[in-house]
């Protein structure tokens, strides 16, 4: 499907096109102050000075830290909860009220009690990005074993397997599409929520980055700064994406809402 | 009956062991509090006044920028479902805006707003647009087209093809996104009211945990968490009743 | 004739599912027995509880009365001797043709080389040489059926279970694969009970129709089918052997 990939890069390089033609035509006909709105070409140049500068990177290195540490946690405390929910009835009737319970206190509520807690120290950054992760991660799990076809578990049985290579090698391989849509949803949400926080309560990351530039009226780093900011953000879709399409050619996603 | 209980156990312990602690260690009491004066705290600002006047300028701020997300991607995700050349055009320049976390838009928004209402709405204006956008856009490109090719026989309009099928075939699509948006809506107004503001439910909750007062931060964590689900519960109510019944069947 | 008792025995199985809709008989006072190397056809209408009785025998299911035997032994779980090929092949979708062929083989901690050597004489024993390294989504229904078949075969099953295996495929698949079932069975005179409810599916295909009504399930009789192999559907002999299987068929309709 080469030329849908082509068709793809196309469609989003016109888009910046459109972008800046827009952005442009905007600036001629509302003669905006340029602290308001900077030109295409001024947040490029900014885009290119961020390239340069030592503590940009420094920031966007701590920001992916962040969340790299809590979505790493995240994983290793989602996973087997969602294993646990799904195999035990008496673990899900105990934990899934309170889990489910959770879903309406969001990441964002507890970026305040987290810089009480926690001040400017990292461990509240990665709190905030385990929170964020952790439960999408979980519930995925949980949903992926429990709509493994009951079929593929009986022939497991009549090939002779034991409980544990049951879990192993039919359980976890057909859940694992959804188990790394969770991670992928996970990613995200860790990352939306770790410039969430660093926008209220740091001294660095890209968040804070931002948010300095904007204290600042550099609204042209700023601007750059949210480039970037969406960068990372689609590459970390598109890698998962292209894992999921790799590894998993044998389901049939419904990748619809993109 | 049995499992309701065991769901509660769970809590209960959670709770108990907090107000041993909060209470037993002063350190600690000041970092967590303990469960009882988080609910006078809740008590006393909703008995103040100052309860309802936080919630009602966030909610106003949350539904203002719903509703004008809800009012331009609705159609607009529609019409680029079914309209190629608009897809072509303006597709790709969303689909260069989307990656951006609407996060990432507070700092120019509050360049551009001030701290007032407008930046709030406007970021969750953004944050519902692309949600609410999405979801009508998947809707009205997934119309069985042999429910299409059957209208055709009927009339030749684009215009009443639209209206009495492209319409409700996508408002199912609409509503879902109208509902993820509402959630969303309501989380980007508390993070737009952390930074740039001096009213809100948000503001408040900030305000509290920089006078170190755990108690009122908690409490109103809580209250977030309790208007999100009610804003939940009255839409999925309200879809419920009368026009769900009659247009979704 | 190697030993006379049965290789299966099925004694007086019953099976009861309490559910809050009531109680429901799946299975009563089901009693048959199977000789070694035979091709025995379970046969009757939707519902009659035979795809339940066919679980019970793999050990899938445990009877609430009565019990299985095989070889003398009590059937208490399932297990690679009672070798299971299912309506919907069941294939691991993640796995190729060779890899799922596999599957049993690494359970039993088979090292590679002669696994990967197995399971490709298996598949060329199913007829689907040059196909090893598809996945299932990429193989026609029929297909995955034969790859459903040499998997459960990949552990010289002393019995293959079979349950409505051709259902779902169309009429000139399905008879294919009753002349490549047949092929294989005599190649490699496995025992199989085999589940349907197309009479001439049974006659083509059994030594013995054991005949199975339902509500509740129960066995009727068992008819002897004598035709020589190849069978041949047009032929006169063969339509009154399918007469012969009707009118039980109507008999344990009407009791």
């Amino acid at each position: 499907m080469r030329s849908s990939r082509i068709v793809q890069h196309f469609t989003g390089f016109t888009g910046f096109v459109v972008l800046f033609v827009v952005w442009e035509a905007a600036i001629a006909v509302f003669r905006p102050a340029p602290v308001v709105l900077p030109s295409p070409w001024h947040t490029f140049e900014a885009l290119l000075w961020i390239a340069h500068s030592d503590k940009a990177w420094a920031d966007v290195g701590i920001s992916l830290f962040r969340v790299a540490a809590g979505f790493a946690v995240a994983i290793v405390t989602g996973v087997p909860v969602g294993i646990a929910l799904a195999r035990s009835a008496f673990f899900r009737h105990v934990l899934a009220p309170t889990l489910e319970g959770f879903r309406f206190v969001i990441p964002f509520a507890w970026i305040p009690i987290a810089s009480l807690w926690f001040g400017l120290h990292e461990s509240g950054k990665v709190f905030i990005t385990w929170y964020a992760a952790f439960f999408v991660i979980a519930f995925q799990t949980e949903a992926g074993l429990r709509q493994v076809d009951e079929r593929l578990v009986k022939a497991a049985k009549t090939l002779g397997a034991g409980s544990r290579e049951l879990l192993r090698k039919v359980y976890v391989p057909a859940a694992a599409p959804m188990i790394v849509t969770g991670l992928r949803l996970g990613l995200s949400f860790a990352w939306i929520s770790i410039l969430a926080a660093e926008l209220v309560n740091a001294k660095a990351g890209i968040g804070y980055f931002t948010m300095n530039a904007a204290d600042f009226f550099r609204s042209d780093q700023a601007f750059a700064a949210m480039g970037v900011i969406g960068a990372i953000g689609f590459l970390m879709d598109r890698a998962f994406r292209v894992l999921e399409r790799r590894k998993f050619a044998w389901h049939r996603t419904t990748d619809a809402i993109q | 009956m049995q499992r309701f209980s065991l769901g509660l156990l769970f809590p209960i312990v959670v709770v108990a062991a907090w107000w041993f602690v909060g209470a037993s260690s002063p350190a600690a009491h000041g970092v967590i509090s303990t469960p009882a004066e988080v609910v006078i705290a809740f008590v006393r600002s909703a008995a103040s006044g100052m309860l309802w006047l936080d919630v009602g300028v966030s909610l106003l701020r949350a539904l203002g920028g719903w509703a004008a997300a809800l009012v331009l991607a609705a159609p607009l995700g529609i019409a680029m479902a079914r309209i190629p050349t608009l897809r072509r055009v303006i597709g790709p320049v969303l689909n260069v805006l989307r990656p951006i976390s609407p996060v990432a838009w507070i700092p120019v928004a509050i360049l551009w707003f001030g701290i007032g209402y407008g930046s709030k709405i406007f970021i969750v204006g953004i944050i519902s647009f692309f949600v609410i956008l999405v979801n009508a856009f998947h809707a009205a490109s997934s119309i069985d087209p042999l429910l299409l090719k059957a209208v055709t026989t009927f009339t030749s309009s684009r215009l009443r093809t639209a209206l009495h099928v492209v319409l409700p075939a996508s408002l199912r699509g609409v509503i879902n996104g109208a509902q993820f948006g509402l959630a969303s809506a309501w989380g980007g107004v508390i993070i737009a009211e952390y930074t740039g503001a001096n009213s809100g439910v948000g503001y408040r909750m900030l305000n509290a945990a920089n006078l170190f007062l755990p108690a009122q931060v908690m409490a109103n964590m809580v209250t977030v968490a309790i208007i999100g689900y009610l804003l939940n519960a009255v839409f999925k109510g309200l879809i419920n009743t009368r026009v769900g019944r009659k247009y979704l069947g | 004739m190697q030993s006379s008792r049965p290789i299966v025995e099925v004694r007086d199985v019953g099976k009861i599912w309490d559910s809050r809709a009531g109680t429901i008989i799946a299975l009563k006072s089901a009693s048959f027995s199977v000789t070694r190397g035979e091709f025995i056809c379970l046969l009757g209408p939707s519902g009659c509880g035979k795809s339940t009785l066919l679980e019970i025998v793999a050990g899938l299911l445990e009877p609430t009365t009565g019990e299985v035997l095989m070889d003398g032994e009590r059937v208490r779980e399932a297990s690679p001797e009672r070798g299971m090929v299912f309506q919907s092949h069941a294939l691991f979708p993640w796995r190729t043709a060779r890899e799922n062929v596999e599957f049993g083989l690494e359970m039993r901690r088979v090292e590679r080389s002669e696994r990967q050597r197995l399971a490709k004489q298996l598949i060329a024993l199913v007829g689907l040489s040059g196909f090893e390294e598809s996945l299932p989504r990429e193989l026609s229904g029929g297909m995955c059926q034969r790859v459903a078949v040499a998997r459960a075969l990949a552990n010289s099953p002393k019995v293959l279970l079979m349950d409505e295996p051709f259902g779902a495929l169309d009429a000139q698949t399905r008879e294919e694969l009753q002349r490549e079932i047949t092929r294989i069975w005599q190649e490699t005179r496995t025992t199989i009970i085999f589940v349907t409810h197309s009479v001439s599916e049974a006659v083509i295909l059994g030594d013995r129709i054991v005949v199975m009504t339902g509500r509740p399930g129960r066995i009727h009789s068992a008819i002897s089918n004598t035709l020589p192999r190849p069978r041949d559907a047009t032929s006169p002999e063969f339509g009154a052997t399918m007469r012969t299987v009707y009118s039980a068929l109507e008999g344990a309709r009407r009791t």
